[in-house]
């Protein structure tokens, strides 16, 4: 009980954090509506988050300038709000992908490679 | 309680919740959320199912809990509308005093201004801008040049000029006083 409730809180912060990269990932090569964009993320259940989640997220990404939104009506559809990465969200993402890239190798190795099998750095 | 209309229930309890959202804002909001959860019923029901309401909504959260975070960068201090950065530095602490003193103040020289403006086009040899003494002294009056060998500085360029500082005035009241009464609701 103890070891599941703290293995769920470690993966909600690890969540937290890669929870930005991944949606401003969803939205780099065309616009998505929250609800396409909400099914989308949880096909993974790392990353199966909710509504309530979801559009504050969006809310907040669209006032810092990494998404952009319009609504948009589709034949006799109900109009959706669309969004999409601005040109400042394309280089967040970016950034993100390369640090998120550079944090997996890193541990990667270190998973790989015990404190004690590193080389000596100090003098004895 | 359980409501007829839980969906209609939780947008109007969320609605209320996003009322220190500028009107136009909160109304997107709530077309945005209301738009996903109709969106959903009428898929599942195109697929010949019906659609747990309950847990629809409890995917959303509370109708507070959802509106906290719209509304949370309001009262940390939104981004101030361009040119008007002295805004960001209004905080909740603002008194109906400092309020309404500073509606009365903006106004009050705004619609002096307009009088001014108005009046250069009534009494043209009467009010105007002076200066003398090589541009060491400028007044502004009402009855005709207030010193002897003074020159007249705007002519009627002076109602342009007024016009556009009344507006401007005004304008930057309107903004102060919208920043400002978000802290006191």
């Amino acid at each position: 009980m103890d070891s599941n409730d703290t293995q769920e809180k470690w993966q909600v912060q690890l969540r937290k954090g890669a929870l930005e990269l991944v949606i401003l990932a969803a939205l780099r090569e065309q616009p998505v509506y929250g609800l396409a964009l909400l099914r989308h993320l949880q096909r993974f259940p790392t990353t199966a988050i909710t509504e309530g989640t979801l559009y504050p997220l969006l809310d907040r990404l669209k006032r810092e300038g990494l998404v952009d939104a319009r609504w948009v009506q589709e034949g006799d559809s109900r109009p959706r709000k669309y969004y999409q990465l601005t040109d400042q969200g394309e280089h967040k993402l970016t950034a993100l992908v390369q640090a998120w890239q550079q944090s997996v190798a890193d541990i990667n190795a270190l998973l790989a490679a015990p404190a004690s099998a590193a080389p000596s750095t100090q003098g004895s | 309680m359980t409501s007829r209309d839980p969906i209609g229930t939780y947008m109007r309890t969320l609605a209320s919740r996003l009322g220190q959202l500028d009107k136009a804002d909160a109304e997107e909001v709530m077309r945005e959320i209301e738009g996903h959860i109709r969106d959903v019923v009428e898929q599942a029901q195109a697929r010949g199912k019906t659609t747990d309401i309950h847990a629809l909504l409890q995917g959303f959260g509370p109708p507070e809990a959802l509106a906290a975070p719209y509304v949370a960068h309001i009262r940390t201090g939104a981004p101030p509308p361009a040119g008007f950065g002295v805004i960001q530095r209004v905080r909740q602490t603002v008194t109906r005093g400092l309020y309404y003193s500073g509606g009365a103040s903006g106004f009050g020289v705004a619609l002096g201004l307009l009088l001014l403006a108005l009046a250069k086009l009534v009494q043209p040899s009467q009010v105007g801008v002076w200066s003398t003494a090589g541009g060491n002294s400028i007044a502004i009056a009402w009855s005709g040049s207030p010193y002897l060998q003074a020159e007249e500085l705007l002519g009627y360029w002076l109602v342009p000029v007024a016009l556009l500082a009344s507006a401007w005035c005004a304008e930057l009241t309107r903004r102060v006083l919208r920043a400002l009464r978000r802290g006191l609701s």
